[in-house]
């Protein structure tokens, strides 16, 4: 069993992803938070959470903009589009989706990541919430 | 080997004295001449290299039980020694009379001589036959056995009648001094015997751990080999604790509350329940648990009374029925077998753990690889805008896209990784009149007034047009041509120099790339036409380049339809960054496996460099396996040790002579990746996957391989799921039935866009150039250590390899 110690405690940076519960109208994307990854860091994403509350169009079929991103998602991007993420949670109805926390992300080349929530319909507003965690593991 | 258990009746000692042993200078015992007069000396000498040798068979002992402690963790006891010795026992036949275990020992009406006939060379054989049979043993026990026979020795048996040779633990030793009567013979050589007996105890002890060791081992190390095989991995004896909720079998044996139980019937009952579990005095079973250690799986039962062996994997959905004990039996499935390999273990790749990874499956979705198209730039790809990287879509319109492995039924998708680019580039040979050239170019040799064309389609946007040319053949100073777009003069007479600052021609080779002159395309497809009017020598058009601004707003809307189902991709991209775009589609039944991707807005063009097609699915889950969730991430991070300590390896072994790995302008591109991967196979040998390999090969030594059609002979005939390690002997195999392939065993593959975020393997301090679309290596040489992290659209560009699915558990909870 490792032991975490305090020097070891004090190196470790967690960085909150966090939105709170926000009307996404259709189409749209948001920046959740921002990653900077230097040369020599590494971070680690184990916890990612999309929570979809509530269609806020009822009485409409959502007509998907992108078939392999569901309702809405969340994901981690480095470039822009947002069928390229490097981890992406989608939610293809209401209730929480989340990255397995066993299957982490991990970025360890330079650069500036964005976690960035999206509605793919084209025609239905959703209410959103995201949450997570970045760590810097080095 | 089966009669020293007569031995054991003789109590052991913890230590053999070295008493007045002395090894013998000639490498025989000191010989006797009866003719000669009497020397006493002769004869204490002969008794101390007895006694010398008896400490070899000590030595001997003592490294077969080192031996049995390493391999299967049991002290075995062994003797405590007083010096160094070496366990090898030499063999003089003229020194032995018979080898068998019997000690004539001399009466009163012996002549001294016959101490030496009769009773010393009894000693020597009997030390022969303790050594021989220990020596035989060992070799049939383990796979390195640690001390070798003494060949000469033919005329030990296989199996000897062993008894209690007439010792008796007395320091006495022949001297001048003493009388000279039967004792002064007898007792030397009864103290000799009684060493013997010790030896012959200890070797007894020996021979019964090594003809059962799974009675007395703490760790087996066990391989499944053929069907369903699973690589040497360590078994660990423990005690069975009681788990509640565990759903226990009738015969099996818990520990609970300070005592043991034996459940009477099926039940998940607490033992203390007397109608289900009875107490028992200690277990009968031996159990050994490999990791995960799932509730009552991964383990290895040994019945100390029947003796027999039972093997449970990680499913219990097939049970295997006990087999009597041997280090191979007959495993759960046709020609499967389970062995107990009697070495150490080795280390452990990254391909071991990849098995290891494979044994627990966790609910979720799970995309399996298809089909690929590695470079689009094939005619497996048309109607699109084909450019020197590979296939792209520039203009509202379809290409087709075709996989070519047949009818596709299920649930599908489809990744590509894409580039939206400010640049086309088209290869000259890209003509419309089948002109080729050198390096995909088009040789320009029907003569003045001929003309190439191309057809182009490109967004209405302004673009500038380019050509690079040369000359291939005479000498030429220069070319003057014309060209039109779909008959609108792009050039008129214009002139395409080939000379250097002094008006002398250049080098024929070296390209010159041509004024940038403005056009204004339609955002239809259009044809573009060169006109070759003046100039000697060969022109050789290389490529056409165009380029327009970088635009801010590249939204694109694509659908891609496989059969009859549809689906779409709506997203922005920024100019020269890679990526990726997914197509989901729902069931398909399509007759063939062509994706037809329709642009139906763009701005900039699409390149399309890598196609890949997948299906989804559902796993099916390994039971019970709750709590283990992490243990594929686990295996993932050993085998990135692993590969990051074969690095070291490398490093340590290359010094200097290890290359930067990056391009002299520190990018790093898919040759860049390549080196560093072969590299990393010098001491991580099984780390690429490389399927398909037919007889030809190449088969390479040190490497592992595996039939996945056929049967293919080698080293051996090998059948589907079989595997063998390439040798120096030879390079590739024979295909036994004509279809015989195997693939190169690796715990990574390409990296693919349907991939992207799955754990990759890439070098330290790569970085992507968002503004130029470029990789730059920070690090070169020893600093591009091998570090696991996510996949991303521009690794694949440079040819990062992935984990091979065994690692991954389904990304979404």
């Amino acid at each position: 069993m490792t032991t975490l110690t305090y020097n070891r405690w004090s190196q470790i940076l967690n960085l909150p992803l966090a939105l709170p519960q926000t009307e996404l109208r259709r189409g749209r994307s948001l920046q959740v938070a921002a990653i900077p990854v230097a040369l020599g860091e590494s971070v680690e994403v184990r916890a990612l959470t999309l929570h979809l509350l509530r269609l806020l169009t009822p009485g409409v079929s959502p007509v998907l903009n992108n078939s392999a991103l569901g309702l809405c998602s969340v994901g981690i991007y480095l470039t822009d589009m947002l069928t390229g993420g490097t981890a992406l949670v989608k939610a293809t109805g209401p209730g929480a989706e989340a990255l397995n926390p066993y299957a982490p992300a991990v970025l360890s080349s330079p650069g500036f990541y964005r976690v960035i929530v999206a509605n793919n319909t084209s025609n239905v507003d959703l209410a959103v919430v995201v949450s997570g965690v970045a760590t810097y593991t080095s | 080997m089966n009669q020293l258990e007569s031995a054991l009746l003789i109590t052991l000692r913890d230590s053999i004295k070295w008493e007045s042993a002395v090894e013998p200078t000639s490498g025989t015992l000191t010989p006797i001449n009866p003719v000669m007069p009497f020397d006493a000396r002769d004869y204490h000498t002969r008794d101390r290299e007895l006694a010398f040798r008896d400490l070899a068979n000590a030595a001997a002992i003592m490294e077969v039980s080192i031996e049995v402690s390493d391999v299967y963790g049991y002290s075995a006891p062994r003797p405590i020694m007083q010096g160094r010795q070496r366990a090898l026992q030499p063999w003089n036949a003229q020194d032995a009379r018979t080898v068998n275990s019997q000690v004539l020992h001399v009466k009163n009406a012996h002549v001294p001589y016959d101490a030496a006939q009769y009773a010393d060379r009894d000693l020597y054989g009997r030390d022969a036959l303790i050594y021989e049979t220990l020596a035989r043993a060992a070799a049939v026990a383990f796979v390195n056995p640690p001390i070798t026979g003494t060949a000469t020795v033919s005329s030990v048996p296989p199996v000897t009648a062993w008894s209690w040779a007439d010792g008796t633990a007395s320091r006495n030793e022949i001297a001048t001094a003493l009388p000279l009567n039967r004792d002064l013979f007898r007792d030397p050589d009864m103290n000799l015997a009684d060493r013997d007996n010790q030896m012959a105890g200890y070797v007894a002890t020996l021979a019964q751990v090594l003809k059962n060791p799974f009675a007395y081992a703490d760790r087996l190390y066990v391989q499944v080999r053929s069907n369903d095989p699973r690589e040497a991995e360590v078994y660990a004896f423990g005690r069975q604790d009681y788990v509640a909720g565990t759903f226990y079998s009738t015969g099996d044996e818990v520990y609970y509350a300070a005592a043991y139980y034996r459940a009477l019937v099926a039940t998940s009952a607490l033992p203390t329940d007397a109608t289900a579990w009875v107490a028992i005095a200690s277990p009968t079973q031996r159990v050994f648990t490999a990791e995960p250690r799932l509730s009552l799986r991964n383990r290895i039962v040994y019945d100390t009374v029947a003796q027999t062996l039972q093997w449970f994997r990680e499913t219990s959905d097939l049970v295997h029925v006990p087999q009597l004990f041997a280090l191979s039996i007959p495993g759960l499935l046709p020609r499967q077998t389970v062995n107990t390999l009697a070495r150490l273990p080795v280390r452990e790749d990254a391909q071991f753990w990849r098995q290891k990874a494979e044994r627990l499956v966790f609910a979720g979705e799970e995309r399996t690889d298809v089909a690929v198209i590695p470079y689009t730039g094939t005619d497996k790809v048309t109607n699109t805008l084909m450019q020197e990287t590979g296939a792209s879509l520039a203009v509202a319109g379809a290409g087709t896209f075709n996989f070519d492995i047949g009818a596709c039924y299920g649930t599908y998708t489809a990744a590509f990784l894409v580039k939206p680019h400010s640049t086309v580039e088209i290869l000259g040979g890209q003509n419309n009149e089948a002109v080729g050239g050198t390096l995909g170019g088009a040789s320009y040799t029907r003569g003045v007034g001929s003309q190439l064309s191309w057809n182009i389609g490109l967004p209405p946007l302004p673009w500038t047009f380019q050509v690079d040319y040369t000359n291939v053949t005479d000498t030429s100073t220069g070319w003057k041509v014309s060209a039109d777009l779909s008959g609108t003069p792009v050039l008129s007479e214009a002139t395409w120099p080939f000379v250097d600052a002094t008006d002398t021609a250049l080098a024929n080779g070296q390209l010159v790339s041509s004024t940038p002159v403005a056009i204004a395309p339609t955002g239809g497809n259009q044809v573009l036409s060169l006109q070759w009017l003046e100039g000697s020598g060969t022109l050789h058009v290389r490529r056409l380049r165009f380029a327009t601004p970088t635009t801010d707003d590249n939204h694109y809307r694509l659908s891609g339809t496989l059969g009859t189902s549809v689906a779409m991709v709506d997203v922005y991209g920024g100019d020269h960054q890679t990526d990726v775009v997914v197509f989901d589609w729902g069931t398909v039944g399509s007759p063939d496996s062509k994706v037809r991707i329709n642009l139906e807005r763009a701005q900039l063009p699409l390149r399309m460099p890598v196609a890949h097609l997948l299906t989804r699915g559902t796993t099916t889950p390994t039971p019970v396996a709750a709590g283990f969730e992490g243990y594929r991430y686990d295996c993932l991070q050993r085998a990135s040790r692993s590969v990051q300590d074969s690095f070291a390896k490398v490093v340590a072994a290359y010094g200097t002579n290890l290359p930067a790995f990056r391009n002299g302008d520190g990018t790093w591109d898919s040759d860049c990746t390549d080196e560093w991967m072969r590299y990393l196979e010098v001491y991580e040998p099984r780390l690429r996957e490389t399927p398909g390999i037919r007889s030809v090969g190449p088969i390479v030594a040190g490497r592992q391989y595996q039939v996945t059609a056929g049967t293919v002979a080698y080293d051996g005939v090998y059948v589907v799921a079989d595997t063998f390690w390439g040798t120096s002997g030879g390079t590739s195999f024979v295909d036994v039935n004509g279809y015989g392939t195997v693939s190169q065993v690796g715990a990574f593959q390409p990296g693919l866009p349907g991939h992207v975020g799955r754990p990759a393997l890439v070098p330290a301090g790569l970085e992507f150039s968002l503004v130029a679309g470029t990789v730059t290596a920070n690090y070169a040489g020893s600093l591009a250590v091998p570090q696991v992290a996510s996949l991303q659209p521009w690794m694949v560009e440079v040819g990062a390899w992935v984990t091979q699915p065994e690692f991954w558990p389904p990304t979404q909870t």
